[in-house]
């Protein structure tokens, strides 16, 4: 039986979360090293992980996110950064973040109902 | 990795930028700065980025200063009161359509960290609501 809580959902919402966070900071990074001589933007990607595990139904927590760097040609300062990039990446992990929050929050709800208590 | 590290990175942005700013507005403002030609001119300042934690989204900060030209250049003024013999003073060799477009730049990615504060405020704002 599955455990109530910490289901095959949830588990993935939290990874989703982690791996959007690590994002969001890799971005703040990519921002404020935008003058930095020889810096490379940082990508995040969790996707592929988190798609993987739920189609084979293992726990997505096997596997961390990982920062790879970008291979975009660089500025005369060896520096990659776009701002416009990394703004509108900033804003769709905003939402995103925002769409994994409501999900689990519904999740909880359901919990509450199932719970006895009034959601 | 702190609690709000995104906010940490963020910030670190911020206070570089600021001191870039700093940095700007000291030169400009020593721009007409006269030396007698015995003394180096005055040098500008020029801040040098660096990633605080390369690798591990540590941010950036301040890797260095690098100095303007301290030879400046020599310009006749007799009337000058610091003027040698010959007449000669020394003034910076400081470029202001350069330090403007050093301005720009800090000022720009001023606002762009500024952006990703206010993005990362956001963002904990609905981690902390999460399940209400």
């Amino acid at each position: 039986m599955p455990e109530p809580v910490g289901d095959a959902t949830m588990s993935a919402l939290h990874y989703a979360l982690n791996g959007l966070a690590l994002r969001q900071r890799t971005i703040a990074d990519n921002t404020s090293n935008i003058e930095t001589p020889g810096f490379l933007a940082g990508k995040v990607n969790f996707e592929d992980a988190l798609r993987t595990s739920v189609a084979d139904g293992t726990d997505p927590f096997g596997s961390s996110p990982t920062t790879a760097r970008s291979l975009e040609p660089t500025r005369t300062n060896g520096n990659n950064v776009n701002l416009d990039e990394e703004t509108v990446a900033g804003s769709e992990t905003n939402l995103t973040y925002d769409l994994a929050v409501q999900a689990m929050t519904a999740k909880f709800q359901l919990l509450r109902i199932a719970v006895g208590g009034n959601a | 990795m702190s609690t709000f590290g995104t906010m940490d990175a963020a910030n670190s942005g911020l206070v570089l930028y600021r001191k870039w700013l700093d940095a700007v507005s000291d030169n400009i403002a020593n721009i007409n700065d006269v030396r007698s030609t015995s003394d180096s001119a005055f040098q500008a300042r020029y801040v040098v980025a660096q990633a605080a934690d390369y690798g591990n989204a540590g941010g950036a900060r301040v890797g260095g200063i690098a100095l303007g030209d301290a030879k400046g250049r020599v310009v006749n003024q007799p009337d000058n009161p610091l003027a040698d013999a010959q007449g000669n003073v020394r003034l910076p060799d400081i470029d202001l359509s350069d330090q403007m477009t050093q301005l720009i730049i800090a000022q720009r990615g001023y606002q762009a960290n500024l952006a990703v504060v206010e993005r990362a405020h956001d963002a904990y704002s609905a981690a902390l609501k999460l399940g209400q």
